[in-house]
């Protein structure tokens, strides 16, 4: 006779990948945090102590390293939904070739690496870059703007660049699941554009925008690469820290600490911004039909 | 007598396996007197191809390679495998932890002729000697300071990296103990044990209106002052001879009055080697002119820390304009440094650091 699975079964090895690629390494960070390091062994020595998340409480720079990396990415977040938001829903209205030429464009520059992307930047942005050429032939401007570069414009709108398209998808997905005779009831009941707006459209595309939001969130707050490389003075992130600590400091119990500290912040805030998202009576629906 | 079953074949088989692979999986010992063993990094001209068969020609020793990738794998190397290297290649500033842990053995400076003209600065240095013993050859040299763009004023002193005239123009390595020594200057005090710490910082911290971007490799670093992002910059000197040499860029190198932050890697001989004999020899040809020409007008390498080399390279060669021996007397030298204190440098960086990103 057949073996009936349960559905807990079925879990079971997604459970265990799980546990393997995430839980694992974040028990064995959480071990490594208590430990110390002897530098002239350059080796771990087990042992319980508190010393590095002390640090975390009396150090005030892991707390200002963490705050910017949670502003950068609620920052980011925040402009994405803005300027994605439209994109996405005018999307949903393209024929079907403008669909697909639609996602080409806005998926190609994710098919390049991140390195050529930043370095892409560079030359557009720099001292001698693109812009500033421009605006010189232009005679806008004497000297080159020193502001474009190496400074926080430049990592959060190389930040808003490179995690666009996912929030673009996330919601274009949502709103394309919208039944298109809701938005005409609602106009049939005589509700102006404006209203139907934000009665049926934002309310039913609000799983996709906490989806959105808590990939670019989580995308932008735990990047190392556009800050480092492109940021400047500006560039200082935890994730460098940590980088610094388990690399040429060799501090791991510290870089572990901080690691996990980091991640407890950030997943609270991520968890924080979709839990209000997902509070929209629309988003309740979705999901009440989904479990149908 | 055991009687030769399948069964025990395939014991013995397995056995003989088993050693065999043990055997090959541990360091190539020099087994003959003909034959060293060298510990390096690798492409860090021991192992230049043509240098090793000159060698080989002219004392008939083979030289083999094993290659480490951080000090801290090359000092477990050491400790876990006595007899297995006649020479290993090793920082100042981790020479003295390995002469604390017995790890080398004095050097019989008789046996290396070309030693005699090695500078005395270097050969003076502490952590290569103990109890009046030397226990590494200095090998090469080279220093952190300022880098400028050619045609601007030479600075005479780190303070130019706080002077208003540069705002927005300076670039900084983006490592703690450099920076912290280029503090430690800034306010006069030891590169190596800064005394007051709130003037390092505050020393780090007053720069911040210049700093541009913290650079963290070479070739960021050439990219950025190739699209004249910065025009002042702490610099390796190795690496200006490169910018300058290999990509074109207009950069003078300058060494202020209060002198470089040093780097000087040894040549050391293992308490335990099998052929120290050969490791002499072998020094003695890693510091000799004949050999430092050509490996650093062919491929490129740092200053020798035999000055007889470095005056045989050409009149004109960037590495011997760039590393003048009169620097010498003003560089100071990154010593061991103990945990605490790496670690009180390591919290300053990140201070400052932080600092600049507010």
């Amino acid at each position: 006779m057949a073996s009936v699975f349960h559905r807990a079964q079925l879990a079971v090895p997604v459970a265990f990948i799980l546990i393997l690629g995430c839980v694992l390494p974040l028990a064995v960070l959480l071990v490594f945090s208590v430990f110390e390091v002897d530098l002239d062994a350059f080796t771990l020595v087990p042992a319980f102590s508190g010393q590095s998340w002390a640090q975390m409480f009396v150090n005030p720079v892991f707390a200002f390293l963490i705050g910017k990396s949670v502003v950068s990415g609620a920052g980011t977040a925040l402009l994405a939904a803005l300027i994605g938001y439209p994109i996405a829903v005018s999307m949903t209205r393209l024929p079907v070739l403008w669909k697909g030429i639609g996602s080409i464009v806005l998926l190609t520059p994710l098919y390049t690496g991140e390195i050529v992307r930043i370095y892409a930047w560079r030359v557009v942005l720099g001292s001698e870059g693109l812009v500033n050429a421009a605006l010189k032939w232009l005679s806008v401007i004497d000297e080159p703007l020193k502001f474009l570069l190496f400074s926080p414009f430049t990592t959060h709108l190389v930040l808003l660049y490179n995690n666009l398209p996912f929030m673009v998808l996330a919601i274009w997905i949502s709103a394309e699941l919208i039944d298109k005779r809701l938005i005409e009831a609602a106009r049939d009941l005589g509700a102006r554009p404006i209203d139907a707006f934000f009665k049926v459209i934002l309310p039913l595309t609000t799983p996709g925008l906490a989806v959105g939001v808590f990939t670019v969130f989580a995308l932008a707050a735990g990047d190392m690469m556009t800050p480092s490389l492109l940021g400047g003075t500006s560039g200082a992130t935890p994730m460098a820290m940590i980088y610094n600590l388990f690399g040429t400091a060799f501090d791991w119990p510290l870089a572990s600490a901080l690691s996990l500290s980091l991640l407890v912040v950030l997943f609270a805030f991520a968890t924080g911004f979709v839990t209000i998202l997902l509070r929209f009576d629309g988003a309740r629906a979705v999901f009440r039909r989904g479990a149908r | 007598m055991t009687e030769l079953t399948r069964r025990n074949t395939m014991k013995l088989m397995s056995a003989a396996l088993v050693a065999g692979v043990s055997f090959s999986s541990l360091p190539r010992k020099a087994f003959s007197a003909g034959t060293i063993t060298v510990l390096n990094w690798q492409g860090y001209g021991t192992d230049e191809k043509w240098s090793v068969e000159a060698f080989a020609a002219k004392t008939g020793i083979t030289v083999v390679h094993d290659y480490y990738s951080s000090e801290s794998e090359m000092l477990t190397k050491l400790r876990t495998n006595p007899g297995a290297y006649d020479l290993v290649i090793l920082n100042a500033a981790r020479c003295a932890q390995a002469v604390a842990e017995d790890l080398l053995q004095p050097i019989d400076f008789s046996k290396v002729p070309n030693a005699s003209t090695v500078d005395e600065t270097l050969r003076a240095n502490p952590n290569f000697s103990k109890d009046g013993k030397g226990y590494a050859v200095p090998w090469v040299w080279g220093m952190t300071s300022l880098a400028i763009r050619e045609g601007m004023t030479v600075p005479d002193s780190y303070a130019v990296l706080a002077d208003p005239a540069y705002k927005g123009r300076v670039a900084m390595d983006d490592d703690a103990i450099i920076n912290v020594g280029v503090g430690a200057l800034m306010s006069g005090q030891d590169i190596n044990d800064p005394k007051d710490l709130a003037a390092v910082t505050a020393a780090l911290k007053s720069i911040k209106p210049n700093v541009k971007l913290l650079w963290s490799t070479e070739d960021q670093w050439n990219k950025s002052f190739a699209a004249k992002e910065f025009d002042l910059s702490l610099f390796w000197s190795g690496g200006s001879v490169r910018s300058k040499r290999v990509s074109k860029l207009p950069v003078q190198f300058v060494v202020p009055k209060e002198g470089g932050v040093g780097w000087v890697d040894g040549l050391g001989i293992p308490s335990s080697a099998p052929n120290p004999e050969g490791a002499l020899a072998f020094i003695n040809w890693m510091i000799d002119p004949t050999f430092y020409v050509e490996w650093a007008t062919k491929i490129g390498a740092p200053a020798s820390s035999n000055s007889a080399a470095l005056s045989a390279l050409p009149a004109d060669d960037l590495t011997r304009l760039v590393h003048k021996t009169e620097y010498l007397k003003t560089t100071s030298f990154v010593s061991g440094i103990p945990d605490d204190r790496r670690e009180a440098f390591n919290n300053i960086w990140q201070e400052v650091k932080a600092f600049y990103a507010e």
